[in-house]
């Protein structure tokens, strides 16, 4: 018992049509535009529908109900027919909550139009925790022809071919990497994947391995096949439990079915991967402190050279990528490296997830391919700023990217593109912001973050980012000096330029680039004492207008601190000593009288 | 090789040499802090940052970065001198400016960075981040608010010297260099840290607060605590000795020291030190002039060889004597005074190794140098305890593993330093050393008997002895230590040894005092026939062959096991003539004391283990009234007369006693002694004159038996509690000690050289004996 039609299958096969001899599909699309449905109604070409006997026949999904085609003759008749007997003739409509406008499916939204599903393409689609759904979608396939038809030389050749870079943030040719850990003959080796995604706001990667384990796995198999290495890590950080659950499923899974462990596929190549989560710290996403946090030792970054793929994890040749570059792995080596560098720039192929945080409309992950530009990321993709509040910068990259404005939205997002501006794409999370925000507030909580998390290694770093922030916390407080905004950008570009891994190099990236974009509200804040964006809460002072007061003392119910004072029929009055400007009334007050 | 410019000077220097070694030798100075070239460049400090003429803008940090050929290298470009001056205003944020309470300064790195940097203010101001000082360490007092984070200490605390005492902790500006769980340290004290440190953050608690570093004058000698004859710097004030570190990194040195040189110096002025001849006169030692003490033991002993044969005199030497005093001595014994046996007690072991090798050979043997050990790269050591004899070769070694495809593989009856180093740990049963070396002979000499099947009875398996088989097969360079016991047999390892050494590349044997080679090889200072050592001595005075002992700086009651049977025999003698630079247990025995000065005090040369000749001038004068050994043969000599002694060949009964084996043990001795008990040499030292100094005192707390963790909690025993250790010969009170390395039912005893209670519990040729441990009051 079907309810309602969303799809239409029907049989192209040639036996088919030898017995007779109809074309189906503009007889559907005909009858399906008479009928008034041919928006709703999808047309899906399959191979056989089995009942060979009867073909040609249709079939209405969901449901699975076969229709045989007799003739051409009443079949527009015959199909009004069918839907008078449904309750609802098609599926309900979605409609596009902004634009009200009707739609057939989730992915006619704008918010998806514009995408282009990679490393997403499984998300929401299959079962995580099922490998059969998983395999179902073509997984393993890629496994399947690299271990059967392609020889090492050869995956590595279409990976370099696809132009693949890493996608954790620095863009190093992937298949260069793969290519330099083959060339040692050390054993063993390791292939090590880099799920310890730690910027604020991005969750890029989190996703991929709580929807797509597989995948993940897929790309590492392969890896290790092209390197010759017998041994895989996932680093993972704890904070992701359901992430770990997945893969220790997927993993689980994956050598029940043999494509884990000895004798992988039967083909004589062995390979596993254990998961090693991470204990919480933002360094130990860098390659070399990762390997020493899987060693057991104090995560911190070491010298290089040796590069890890020459002496890596253990002192042995290690290959280490980021979780959405092995998950682009199986679709290169299915589709193959040209098709891979048809998408995206010439320097920066495929496609790049971005996590898409902030004050815009459309929240979440977007995958576009490379060289799509800001605003369309932001106002098309993303729908806009929330509110519609003027947009005021984005920050991409983490907490160690920079912030750009306006002027730099027909820019496109590539590896490369950015650097001049003074950010760079890094590992993906967009951070949108609005005028609400206050941007020496944004640096200092980057700058904080940075402090935090550095490891305490080198001097520029431990002292450099503490002083750093010393800095950006007396402007915010009001006690800024002239003289600090050129100190700062002294301890800002010093920084950058003496730190040792990629956490201290790029760290003063906020700074940096709102001192250049936003010299004005720094301005503000050491020379008149002014928040612009009213965030710096020691620089503003709130006062209630007694004539567009209403007396309602609503502001002073909600006043924490009892900081306002009320009496009926009295306007409200604010003791300025008392408030701690948190903002409660103003959001209280229906009348806009507190400003 | 490659070239390139460092401002503008052009150095050549070879592939994969970093910057900084490019411009030193080009001269050029670049500032550094967490820089150490015995360890492994960090670039922490980011003080060595320089540009390159090609790219200029971007700051290269030339500790790290290995030169490439036609670069251009600037180190005083206006970008880099501002990155250091920022670099150390950065540092002064975290460091408080207490030179003048600071023992450092004056040699302070950071110190001399800021004046040469003139960094006369700080633009950076933020409260500093409270650290803690620990002064309950024993010798060395951390001081962390002075801590500029260069992690030097943590990397060769856990690099060189493989204890990994010290670690950072926390992380970001919070960071700080600490214990596990912020206790007392409680290590091997190598002092390398203290050595290491570029700021005041490391304190040598000897020194500290004692004076000025400009007060110091500086002299370079050697260590003389064990065989390695480390070159140590002394630092003197105005004749007085106020600290030792290792002399700086030059040439092929290394620059190390261990606690015996860096900690163990106030032994030279200890209260047991001799100040002046004695002389016993109506039973009681009196103090008396040179002349009359030298005369009186002249006399002595040409009474003595005259009644008896100069065959009936023995001479121990502890070794502490200069190559040219040992050659004067060696013919002062044989010509004048007719040539009575010599040996040693504390060189014993390492003297008899040298025999064996030699009268495998016929020659002279070619021992194995420095060199050989560093090329090797394949070490086998036979017998337990190389680096607990000699402290110095666990970082010489961890050194040399650092390099890459290195094997170690240690034969040990017991888990010491170097076993738990090993690529190959071949760890077997106690007291089964020696055989299992005989068993190896057997297995890979001519006759190639198949190996045992019952190596069970070692406790290692067929594997493991197969890959020690396959390493002395392969085409490799090998080097093989050989670690005597201090009172065992040691023939086996010596043998097995000799067997190799055309084989391998080198073979060391170890266990010498300060100047043991040099006394052997150069000087010939041995006993041509009759050598004596441990057991055979206190047979042959029992037996009445020998009826005077000449001793030179040794003491068979503080050194070998079961003293009562040794003092007994002690005071059979005739006449005993002390000569040597500490009182101990034998003075109180002996009928003529000559203080002796120590090799610090002496002229001379002196020759390492490892085949390092070093020329010694005295950096002090000799102490009290004492002499040097060599001054003192002359005064003896000249009141001999010059009439020689015919050369008398040996007795014939004094033939070389087999050393008894384990079987020694009575057989039903061991009912109710659940364990098996050895006696294993102390990292702080067991010699003499390690043991004469109060700090080497502090760390070793008296006799200690170790046993493993899981024995320890079975016995309920707390943290260092004292306990009583039971042996078929003995009894004596011990502090307890878990080590999770040690496996059951065994015991390894520390410190016993020096406690007589300790020697009690074992014989002399017994390696393992069993033995029940009791709590007190239970």
């Amino acid at each position: 018992m079907i309810s309602s039609v969303s799809k239409i299958a029907y049989c192209a096969s040639r036996s088919c049509k030898f017995r007779k001899p109809i074309d189906v599909r503009s007889l559907l699309e005909r009858a399906l535009d008479e009928l008034g449905y041919r928006d709703r109604i999808g047309l899906v070409e399959t191979e056989c529908l089995i009942s060979c006997y009867q073909g040609p026949s249709i079939m209405f999904l969901p449901g699975g109900k076969v229709f045989q085609v007799l003739s051409e003759e009443h079949f527009t008749e015959t199909l009004k027919g069918f839907f008078a007997s449904l309750q609802h003739p098609t599926s309900p409509l979605l409609s596009e909550p902004r634009t009200e406008k009707e739609i057939p499916g989730i992915e006619h939204l704008d918010f998806f139009a514009k995408q282009k599903l990679i490393v997403l393409r499984n998300r929401g689609h299959i079962d995580a925790e099922s490998i059969e759904e998983y395999i179902a979608h073509d997984g393993y396939l890629a496994l399947y022809k690299a271990l059967t038809a392609m020889t090492p030389e050869e995956v590595i050749g279409e990976v370099k071919l696809s132009g693949l870079r890493g996608r954790g943030g620095a863009g190093f040719p992937t298949g260069t990497k793969w290519e330099e850990a083959r060339k040692y003959a050390a054993f063993p080796k390791y292939v090590i994947c880099n799920g310890d995604e730690g910027d604020p706001g991005a969750f890029m990667d989190r996703s991929v391995m709580e929807s797509d384990p597989h995948a993940v796995l897929e790309g590492m198999i392969v890896c290790g096949y092209a390197i010759g290495a017998r041994q895989g890590y996932i680093y993972v950080r704890a904070e992701y439990p359901l992430a770990l659950r997945m893969l220790r499923t997927a993993i689980d899974r994956a050598r029940e079915k043999g494509f884990l462990g000895r004798n992988v596929l039967g083909t004589g190549f062995d390979f596993d991967i254990d998961i090693y989560p991470g204990a919480g710290a933002f360094v130990c996403g860098e390659s070399t402190a990762l390997m020493y946090s899987i060693e057991g030792k104090r995560g911190m970054p070491r010298i290089k050279p040796p590069r890890s793929t020459e002496s890596g994890l253990w002192g042995r040749p290690t290959c280490l990528n980021n979780v959405e570059t092995f998950a682009n792995i199986p679709r290169i080596i299915l589709n193959g490296g040209a098709w891979f560098r048809a998408i995206g720039t010439e320097d920066s192929t495929g496609t790049k997830v971005f996590s898409l945080t902030g004050a815009v409309k459309n929240v979440g992950l977007v995958e576009v391919p490379m060289g799509t530009d800001l605003r369309t990321i932001i106002f098309e993709i993303g729908g806009g700023i929330r509110g519609n509040a003027r947009f005021k910068a984005v920050q991409l990259g983490g907490p160690s990217g920079g912030c750009l404005t306006e002027q730099h939205l027909h820019l496109p997002v590539t590896f490369d593109s950015l650097q001049d501006a003074g950010a760079m794409m890094g590992s993906g999370g967009v951070v949108v912001m609005d005028d609400t925000n206050c941007m020496v507030d944004v640096a200092r909580f980057f700058t904080q973050f940075s402090v935090d998390e550095s490891c305490g290694k080198c001097v520029p770093c431990r002292v450099g980012l503490k002083v750093m922030l010393g800095t950006l916390e007396k402007i915010i407080v009001g006690q800024g000096e002239p003289s600090d905004l050129a100190l700062l950008e002294r301890q800002a570009n010093h920084i950058a330029a003496t730190s040792h891994c990629g956490l201290g190099q790029a760290a003063p990236n906020p700074v940096l680039s709102t001192l250049r974009y936003f010299h004005d509200e720094y301005e503000a804040h050491i020379r008149e004492k002014r928040c612009p964006a009213l965030v710096c809460t020691d620089l503003i002072r709130f006062e209630i207008d007694a004539e567009a007061c209403k007396r309602c003392g609503l502001c002073a119910k909600v006043c924490p601190v009892n900081a306002i004072s009320w009496q009926k029929k009295e306007p409200a009055v604010l003791h300025q000593e008392k408030c701690i400007r948190c903002k409660s009334c103003i959001r209280a007050c229906r009348f806009k009288a507190i400003h | 090789m490659i070239t390139l410019k460092v401002n503008d000077i052009e150095v050549t220097v070879p592939r994969g040499s970093t910057i900084l070694q490019a411009a030193e030798k080009a001269g050029v100075f670049v500032p550094t802090l967490c820089h150490d070239k015995r360890i492994a460049p960090f670039g922490a400090c980011r003080l060595c940052v320089v540009e390159d003429r090609k790219k200029p803008g971007s700051l290269i940090p030339s500790c790290f970065t290995p030169a490439r050929d036609r670069m251009e290298i600037l180190t005083e470009t206006p970008a880099v001198l501002d990155a250091v001056r920022t670099q150390l205003q950065l540092i002064l944020v975290n460091h408080p400016l207490d030179c003048p309470v600071c023992d450092k300064a004056g040699e302070c790195t950071l110190q001399d960075l800021v004046i040469r940097y003139n960094i006369t203010e700080s633009p950076f101001g933020t409260e500093r981040f409270a650290r803690y000082v620990d002064r309950r360490s024993p010798l060395i007092e951390r001081d962390m608010t002075r801590c500029v984070l260069c992690g030097r200490c943590v990397r060769i605390c856990g690099e060189l010297q493989g204890r990994d005492e010290l670690e950072f902790l926390h992380r970001g500006h919070r960071t700080v260099v600490g214990t596990d769980g912020g206790r007392p340290l409680d290590c091997d004290f190598c002092g390398l840290c203290v050595s290491t440190c570029p700021v005041g953050a490391l304190n040598d608690k000897l020194f500290k607060d004692r004076t000025r570093v400009w007060k110091l004058r500086q002299e370079t000698t050697v260590c003389s605590h064990c065989g390695l004859a480390c070159r140590a710097d002394f630092h003197l004030e105005e004749g007085r000795l106020r600290r030792v570190t290792p002399a700086a990194a030059s040439g092929g040195e290394k620059g190390l020291l261990c606690a015996r040189g860096q900690f163990g110096w106030r032994a030279f002025e200890s209260p047991g030190r001799l100040g002046a001849p004695k002389l016993r006169r109506d039973g009681a030692l009196c103090e008396a002039g040179w002349d009359e003490a030298v005369g009186h033991a002249a006399k002595a002993l040409d009474d003595i060889r005259r009644a008896h044969g100069a065959a009936s005199i023995a001479l121990l030497t502890a070794d502490h004597l200069t190559t040219e005093e040992a050659a004067a001595w060696g013919a002062f014994w044989r010509d004048t005074l007719g040539g009575g046996p010599i040996g040693s007690i504390q060189a014993g072991g390492y003297r008899r190794i040298l025999e064996i090798l030699e009268g495998a050979r016929g020659t002279r043997v070619a021992v194995g140098t420095l060199r050989d050990l560093d090329e090797a790269n394949v070490l086998i050591v036979l017998g337990g305890g190389a680096a607990e004899m000699h402290p110095v070769l666990k970082p010489l070694v961890n050194g040399w593993m650092k390099k890459g495809d290195r094997q170690l593989a240690v034969v040990s009856s017991w888990p010491d330093a170097l076993t738990r180093r090993a690529t190959l740990a071949l760890t077997v049963g106690p007291g089964l050393v020696e055989e299992f070396c005989a068993e190896l002979l057997e297995a890979l000499g001519p006759e190639r008997i198949n190996p045992p099947a019952d190596l069970a009875r070692f406790g290692i398996d067929s594997c493991a002895l197969a890959r020690l088989i396959g390493l002395l097969e392969e085409k490799r360079d090998i080097a093989v230590l050989v670690a005597p016991e201090p009172c065992g047999d040691n023939r086996h390892k010596a043998r097995l040894a000799a067997y190799l050494q055309d084989r391998v590349r080198a073979v060391v044997p170890l266990g010498g005092q300060a100047n043991s080679a040099g006394a052997v090889f150069e000087a010939g200072f041995t006993s041509g026939e009759v050598a004596v050592d441990g057991l055979s001595l206190v047979e042959a005075i029992e037996a009445g062959r020998i009826r005077a002992l000449y001793l030179l700086g040794e003491d068979p009651l503080e050194s070998l096991p079961d003293p009562s049977r040794v003092r007994q025999a002690m005071e059979k003698l005739d006449c005993i003539v002390c000569q040597g630079p500490f009182e101990t247990a034998v003075t109180g025995l002996a009928h003529v004391v000559l203080p002796a000065a120590l090799l610090h005090e002496k002229r001379g040369t002196v020759l390492s283990l490892l085949g390092e000749k070093r020329t010694l001038r005295p950096v002090l004068p000799p102490f009290g009234r004492s002499r040097p050994d060599g001054e003192i043969l002359r005064a003896l000599a000249a009141a001999l007369g010059s009439e020689a002694v015919p050369r008398v060949p040996a007795a014939p009964a004094a033939q070389k006693t087999a050393i008894p084996s384990v079987g020694a043990v009575p057989r039903d001795a061991g009912q109710g002694m659940p364990f098996i008990l050895e006696a294993v040499p102390s990292l702080f030292g067991d010699g003499i004159l390690s043991r004469q100094s109060p700090d080497l005192a502090q760390l070793r707390r008296g006799l200690r038996v170790v046993m493993s963790a899981g024995d320890f909690e079975r016995l309920g025993l707390a943290e260092r509690e004292i306990v009583e250790v039971r042996t078929p010969f003995g009894c004596a009170r011990a502090e307890a000690e878990r080590d999770a390395a040690v496996p059951c039912s065994r015991l390894l005893l520390r410190h016993a050289a020096g406690s007589a209670a300790g020697l009690s519990l074992t014989r002399p040729g017994t390696s393992a004996v069993p033995a029940a441990i009791a709590r007190i009051g239970t």
